[in-house]
């Protein structure tokens, strides 16, 4: 750990190549370190076939949002972090509400960040593991399409159907 | 509308849900019913004539497209026909899941017609667990040209036309790894054929079997354990030493031995003495003739061995122990003394095993009622790499013991302490905070205080109650 802000100086003594990404929601700019931003497979195979310009603009996803997926990159980039160090940042940066875990998760999505969609997809199940299905219908914004025997019916598979393999 | 998450991130989350969550999610929506069936791989049905008949089995199980395991059951027998509701059963599961891998049927004995179906329809499974009733018939196995684990449970009544005898198969080459058998009678025919063709197999498990087959001449039995590296005979007394002697003289791969309820004094003595095997575990339960020459012609005879389990050994006293202790001091890794009364009997013998085996991981002194924490805890000093320890129902050990458990064995992961009637809440919670690897903890709900459970849920420890 005593090693880290040594090797950060190394790894800016070169001269470093950035990107920035634009927000098309509120037009906010972020200037990213290259490797920090190849991190997006989405962002990488822009860059790769060249139709990336000095600004990458990055649609419906809003300035906080993206501002968390840079979070993540950089702390993923850093050689030097250990696994508890990673895994702590991560929980940081997934403790939010859940209208905030659904954009990042959709950021990530779009972005093409296996890791990150992991733990955001993993906060979310956490996050409405306990809920009715009540609760979580308002959250997703999901409209019942079922009538009351048809719900009932599918709530009562649950008494003979089950996963696992005993 | 509903189209936050397309289908593909639904089944990302869904794939991270406990199965808790699995009725409300259902009950969502239609679409979220839909993604939530295609998220599951494995299920499990119990069924009866009320839920389900075998057609809307059939509409059931095709909303699950990526079904590779399936289980089913059924408490309730529907009256009488039992056999044709399993077969019939079977034929909707075949139909309907080309992909599954793992079946397991324990709904009744299966008749030949539903398995030939099954092995065109799902030729991929590779593990199947089934009941076939006499007069018995495995030759449909050779149809099944994946399957490499088949448990099979044999059930019913002998009947006067036996299988014919003088209708012999040819050899058929299965890839079978695993098998399991239970309930083989004496007067069953039909396993010479089977013995010869399993040339692969790696696992045999019987259990209460009184014979191998009285057309299995010894020869084509002893073709099976060849390559065998594992077997575990329980409660199949009358072929024990049998079965030991054929490993004993056939079998130099065998890495692992388990014996429940069986096993004679002299047919113990003749597998260990003249086995040429490099056994690695052996498990013996209720082996009443077991002394301590057994176990120092086992000191003698494995010294490969790293794990020696026993339970409900009486006739071994400290001296056999010690001599194993002695022999085994850098190899043994784990050592279970299940329900032993030597380990109550016998002053200081735990303390010289935990000064002998100082490679130790795995530790299992369940059921030994009458230990008291002055014995254990002299043994407990000197395990400093425990990883795993068991002490299920051990009611002499008090607060004392834990304490000292959580001084010396600073890697342990995974405790059981249930039905110990003398270790309390506040040595449990004091245990808890001072083990820094724990993982996993097993004791009484009402031990587990609220400043317990707070740790153990931000340091990922698993609480079984």
């Amino acid at each position: 750990m005593a090693s880290a802000p040594e090797n950060e100086k190394n790894a800016s003594a070169p001269e470093k190549k950035t990107l920035t990404l634009k927000s098309m929601i509120n037009n906010e700019e972020f200037v990213v370190d290259e490797h920090v931003a190849l991190q997006s497979v989405t962002i990488k195979n822009m860059v790769d076939s060249d139709c990336a310009g000095d600004v990458i603009p990055v649609p419906t996803i809003s300035g906080e949002i993206l501002a968390l997926v840079i979070e993540y990159c950089k702390n993923h980039a850093n050689p030097s972090a250990s696994e508890d160090d990673l895994k702590k940042a991560d929980a940081g940066i997934v403790a939010k509400d859940i209208y905030t875990l659904i954009d990042l998760v959709l950021a990530a999505n779009f972005l093409d960040i296996k890791g990150l969609l992991e733990v955001t997809s993993q906060k979310i199940a956490d996050s409405i593991k306990d809920l009715p299905h009540q609760d979580v219908r308002e959250i997703f914004g999901v409209e019942n399409d079922y009538t009351p025997e048809e719900e009932a019916a599918v709530r009562a598979e649950h008494d003979w159907a089950f996963e696992g393999f005993p | 509308m509903d189209t936050i998450l397309c289908d593909e991130l639904l089944q990302e989350i869904f794939h991270r849900l406990p199965l808790s969550s699995s009725s409300a999610v259902s009950a969502v929506s239609k679409r979220w019913l839909r993604v939530h069936r295609s998220s599951k791989t494995v299920l499990s049905l119990r069924l009866s004539p009320h839920n389900c008949t075998p057609p809307s089995l059939s509409t059931f199980l095709s909303h699950f497209p990526f079904l590779s395991s399936l289980s089913l059951t059924s408490p309730a027998v529907p009256d009488g026909d039992t056999a044709a509701f399993s077969d019939r059963l079977l034929l909707s599961a075949a139909s309907s899941c080309p992909s599954l891998r793992h079946l397991r049927l324990s709904t009744g004995p299966i008749s030949l017609f539903p398995l030939l179906s099954l092995s065109t329809s799902c030729p991929h499974l590779t593990s199947l667990s089934i009941s076939l009733s006499r007069p018995l018939s495995l030759y449909w196995l050779a149809l099944f040209h994946s399957l490499k684990d088949l448990f099979v449970v044999f059930t019913g009544e002998f009947v006067s036309d036996q299988f014919d005898s003088c209708f012999q198969q040819a050899d058929a080459e299965l890839k079978l790894e695993t098998l399991g058998l239970t309930g083989i009678r004496q007067g069953d025919f039909g396993f010479a054929w089977l013995w010869r063709s399993c040339k692969k197999l790696k696992k045999l498990q019987l259990r209460s079997c009184e014979g191998i087959g009285d057309d299995a001449s010894p020869s084509s039995f002893v073709n099976c354990l060849k390559g065998v590296e594992e077997v575990e005979l329980r409660t199949c007394r009358t072929i024990v030493d049998e079965i030991l002697l054929k490993l004993a003289e056939n079998c130099t791969s065998l890495m692992s031995l388990l014996v429940y309820d069986g096993g004679s004094r002299e047919g113990l003595r003749q597998f260990i003495s003249r086995s040429r095997c490099d056994l690695q575990k052996l498990d013996l339960r209720l082996p009443l003739d077991l002394e301590n020459n057994h176990l120092l012609a086992v000191a003698e005879s494995f010294r490969g061995l790293s794990s020696l389990r026993l339970q409900s050994c009486c006739l071994v006293t400290g001296e056999g122990l010690r001599t194993i202790g002695l022999a085994m001091s850098y190899r043994l890794e784990e050592l279970a003394l299940i329900n032993c009364d030597v380990v109550e009997r016998e002053p200081g013998l735990l303390t010289t095993l935990g000064q002998c085996l100082r490679r130790l991981r795995k530790l299992d002194l369940s059921y030994n009622e009458m230990l008291v924490d002055k014995e254990f805890v002299s043994m407990i000093a000197s395990c400093n790499y425990l990883s795993e320890l068991k002490l299920r129902g051990c009611k002499g050990l008090t607060n004392a013991a834990m304490v000292l458990i959580s001084k010396s064995c600073k890697n342990l992961e995974s405790v059981d302490i249930m039905y110990c009637g003398g270790i309390k809440a506040e040595a449990v919670e004091l245990f808890v905070m001072n083990c820094p690897r724990l993982r996993r903890v097993q004791v009484e709900e009402s031990k587990i205080s609220d400043v317990a459970r707070s740790r153990a849920s931000s340091k990922f420890i698993e609480v079984v109650v």
